[in-house]
């Protein structure tokens, strides 16, 4: 092609700011795109395409461990972590480990940890953190030839899989039969002659003993008319947010998390 | 592309309060992009990058302020920051040839890609990805990921890069154009 041909089609294939917008916007049918176009405008509009369950995979998971790490740093002052302070696969500070530990293994990151169901990374993370305090969580990297053994529900995972349970119970799911980890509390239950919700009244952390002490629940709770389940729609919240971070930085501060 | 969330700043506040739905909003209108932008990058990765990204965002959370699209960037940013320590490390680490991860990831999407599907409107988000970046150089093909998967208007994508806003229409006009030009060997639609 002569260079001056070339050019011509250049022209004609240059298009002005908006519709070059429009066009990555996906706003554009491919049918009403610019002689050229219509190939890009489909594929675009591909890409923007819905979820797929792939996509997806882990979401409650992920869900609740980004609440309990959100809670942890909810107590901080904003602004990076002291340097020194990181560990724990990025997911709490050295410094804030004795509010973290317990608002974790009251959360439902820890239910989730408990199960062994978190997402890779914060499976391991949350086993390292809870190992500091006894409490036995899956480490994300366990196997044992392929076959799943899961926590044992009579020790001190007793704590970590009662609130597992209780928090699937408590968003409307039924905790997974199918799950090891649920099953070894099943029978744990079962061998003691109890209900699991009888075999869990007042359990605490550590030897997973009763305790008469009740220590609550920091699970989050949805506002009115909103499930932890969503499904992608959302309404506005019914009611102000119980906390609120002091400051804040500019919307172009990206965080230092080295 | 999914619509704006109704009240954006109602969401962030129950978020950095560690709202469980707050969080569930953000991440199934998140997730979806960063993923296939991360899978784009690091197929072999993407996943657990992008575990690290949510962990890292709920973390500070703290520290962002702004309306969403700038939350999606600010996203972007850290999920970019991850792959680029993850590829650090491995650099490091690397004591023979790198696995051809990437080249394994669009072999397989060839292979399992029936030729009619190759026009637009069937194709898998993945996949559309993949034929609109596989003729650009680097970043061309970023620029356009990051606009048509990030949903990122050019000031951001700018500021992700480290580029002026005016380079970054600049290259997005170089790759519309060379789309266009190839869109008779890449687009069957076209025919």
């Amino acid at each position: 092609m002569a260079s001056d041909d070339l050019d011509a089609v250049m022209r004609r294939l240059s298009v002005d700011d908006a519709t070059a917008d429009r066009l990555l916007a996906g706003a554009l049918d491919p049918e009403d795109a610019p002689p050229g176009y219509a190939g890009v405008a489909s594929l675009v509009r591909s890409a923007q395409g819905p979820a797929v369950a792939g996509e997806m995979g882990g979401r409650d998971e992920m869900v609740s461990a980004m609440a309990a790490a959100a809670g942890v740093g909810a107590g901080w002052p904003t602004g990076a972590a002291p340097k020194g302070t990181r560990m724990l696969g990025r997911f709490v500070t050295l410094r804030a480990l004795p509010i973290a530990i317990p608002a974790m293994a009251l959360t439902a990151t820890a239910a989730a940890a408990a199960t062994g169901s978190l997402p890779g990374p914060a499976q391991s993370a949350v086993h390292g953190a809870l190992a500091h305090v006894g409490v036995s969580v899956p480490s994300g990297n366990d196997s044992s030839n392929g076959k799943a053994k899961g926590p044992d529900a009579t020790g001190p995972a007793k704590f970590g899989l009662c609130t597992a349970f209780k928090a699937h119970e408590a968003n409307g799911v039924h905790p997974s039969s199918h799950a090891v980890a649920f099953a070894n509390l099943q029978s744990a239950a079962t061998a003691a002659g109890k209900s699991v919700d009888a075999y869990c009244a007042g359990v605490t952390p550590g030897n997973g003993s009763p305790d008469d002490n009740s220590t609550g629940s920091s699970s989050s709770t949805a506002p009115e008319g909103q499930g932890g389940n969503g499904n992608g729609h959302h309404s506005t919240p019914a009611g102000p947010p119980t906390s609120t971070p002091g400051s804040h930085h500019s919307t172009t501060s990206v965080p230092d998390d080295k | 592309m999914s619509a704006p969330i109704e009240d954006f700043s109602a969401v962030l506040r129950a978020a950095r309060a560690g709202e469980a739905w707050a969080f569930a909003c953000l991440y199934d209108r998140l997730q979806p992009p960063m993923v296939r932008y991360l899978r784009w990058r690091e197929p072999s990765l993407a996943d657990d990058l992008a575990s690290e990204t949510w962990l890292a965002v709920a973390e500070r959370l703290a520290t962002f302020d702004g309306e969403e699209t700038a939350f999606r960037g600010w996203v972007f940013t850290i999920a970019r920051r991850r792959l680029a320590d993850h590829r650090r490390q491995a650099a490091r680490r690397r004591t023979s040839p790198a696995p051809q991860t990437k080249f394994a990831a669009i072999a397989a999407i060839a292979a399992d890609t029936d030729p009619a599907d190759l026009v637009g409107s069937r194709l898998s988000a993945q996949a559309a990805i993949e034929r609109l970046t596989e003729l650009l150089p680097g970043d061309q093909a970023e620029v356009v990921v990051l606009r048509v998967v990030g949903g990122l208007p050019v000031e951001e994508v700018a500021r992700i890069l480290g580029k002026r806003p005016g380079h970054v229409r600049v290259l997005q006009h170089r790759a519309l154009r060379r789309l266009a030009t190839r869109a008779d060997d890449l687009f069957l639609l076209e025919a």
